[in-house]
């Protein structure tokens, strides 16, 4: 792939996740708090061998975009760049360091690994925004709870999405 | 000199990190404090424009259950007229007639006229612990903050912020929010707050134990706080326990108004709110 049309797939799917959360998970609301939050799909894909630079500030984007359709301030501005800045620690404590040297795709590697990452990587996200918008520590049984809860489900959504749409790229 | 760059292009990744982080923190805490500025609220023009979009399409799928909403509202504001029609016959023929085919409305008690906009709420969240409503009448259409907003059946929230086209309102559900209330039947009152648990659960605090309450009881706005006029429903009690404060009651209200599912709101002012609050302040200087 060459890179403008590698730059193209790359703001084509921050678009396509972002609209997705916008417009459909937001709208969602299980067991009366769970809100699933899909975008994290764009930052834990991004590609392995892409600029770490542009991974910050492009996760820093996505998340300021969901703050301004939710009014939540900078709550998921400040989650995505904390995993996006995260992302290759977690990487090399899922798939061990060989991915440094693409020879691992996400999506192909064994389930396990890819529920590891992808768990581990929702729940940073999930404590850092939920504690930012509860805003004060009164809260914290609940923000576990919501922590939790929301974890699995966004989990279980962003590995669906991988085995759709990822077999063959990334 | 050399040290000192060669530290940042070796750290940069994580002084981009920090820098960003610093930044969306900030920005939450302003949104904590409701300073936030129109440019990360929803009331901006690209956010202000999907939500309006996205409503318009989804408006036509809840139309029966809206429409359910309305004529039961209407029936309730027919009976009470009629109700009124009895207790005064001589005054709700002409002037109160006259004011509400005109769009206002009479305050039920002190009889002054209340200045009444029609509105629709284009985004609502109810799943966080501050939670806000997105409402498509701004400052054009004559809104201004601390406006009460009302669904047809009971309190909502309060407006905080307006821009142009678009305002946004502190909803009920949100731990900053406080609305002095009191039952329908004595004049003791409380305040009205929600703990960040159950959209359907709100909490009536300060209400001194002597209250005549019982589970079942209909609770009004008390008319003190210049938001709300007196005597407008807000919910009912289900549950009544001692609170920790002694000689003081925790009473569990459930509003009239599914939090979950609002699309007509009415927004409310009194037209003397502006006199009382410059009174109270005036007197708040002399002591």
């Amino acid at each position: 792939m060459n890179s403008s049309t590698r730059w193209l797939s790359i703001s084509g799917r921050f678009l396509v996740v972002l609209a997705l959360q916008i417009l459909v998970m937001d709208r969602i609301l299980l067991f009366g708090f769970a809100n699933p939050l899909v975008y994290c799909y764009f930052i834990l894909l991004y590609p392995l061998s892409g600029n770490r630079v542009w991974l910050i500030v492009s996760s820093f984007i996505l998340g300021l975009s969901v703050d301004m359709f939710n009014d939540t301030g900078g709550a998921h501005a400040a989650a995505s760049v904390f995993l996006g800045w995260i992302r290759p620690t977690l990487l090399n404590f899922s798939f061990g360091v060989s991915y440094q040297y693409n020879t691992v795709k996400i999506a192909n590697a064994p389930i396990g690994q890819q529920i590891i990452f992808v768990l581990s990587a929702v729940i940073l996200h999930h404590l850092v925004l939920f504690s930012l918008e509860a805003g004060s520590w009164t809260y914290w049984l609940l923000v576990l709870k919501s922590t939790l809860i929301t974890s699995l489900l966004s989990t279980v959504l962003i590995l669906t999405a991988f085995q759709f749409f990822n077999r063959k790229n990334t | 000199m050399q040290q000192i760059i060669e530290f940042f292009i070796r750290n940069k990744n994580f002084l981009l990190f920090l820098a960003l982080f610093s930044l969306g923190y900030s920005l939450t805490q302003k949104a904590h404090s409701g300073l936030y500025t129109r440019n990360i609220a929803s009331t901006n023009k690209i956010t202000g424009s999907v939500f309006s979009w996205l409503t318009d399409k989804r408006s036509y799928f809840a139309l029966r259950e809206q429409n359910e909403e309305l004529s039961a509202a209407n029936t309730q504001l027919l009976l009470q007229y009629y109700q009124s029609k009895q207790e005064h016959p001589d005054r709700s023929h002409g002037l109160n007639a006259e004011l509400l085919s005109n769009g206002a409305a009479l305050d039920s008690l002190e009889g002054r006229a209340l200045n009444i906009i029609q509105a629709h709420v284009i985004n609502n969240t109810y799943h966080r612990r501050k939670n806000t409503l997105t409402i498509d009448k701004g400052s054009k259409d004559g809104v201004v903050p601390d406006m009460g907003v009302s669904s047809p059946v009971g309190i909502v929230g309060i407006i905080t912020h307006v821009s142009e086209h678009f305002s946004v309102a502190q909803s009920i559900l949100n731990t900053n929010s406080r609305v002095v209330v009191k039952s329908k039947n004595s004049d003791h009152f409380g305040t009205l707050i929600w703990d960040g648990q159950r959209i359907d659960n709100l909490l009536l605090t300060e209400i001194p134990k002597i209250a005549p309450l019982s589970i079942g009881d209909s609770l009004v706005t008390d008319g003190k706080s210049t938001i709300f006029p007196r005597g407008w429903p807000v919910g009912t009690v289900t549950d009544i326990k001692p609170a920790k404060a002694q000689d003081y009651l925790e009473v569990s209200v459930r509003p009239y108004t599914d939090m979950s599912s609002l699309y007509h709101i009415y927004l409310i002012q009194r037209p003397e709110a502006q006199e009382i609050r410059e009174l109270e302040i005036l007197s708040q200087n002399e002591f």
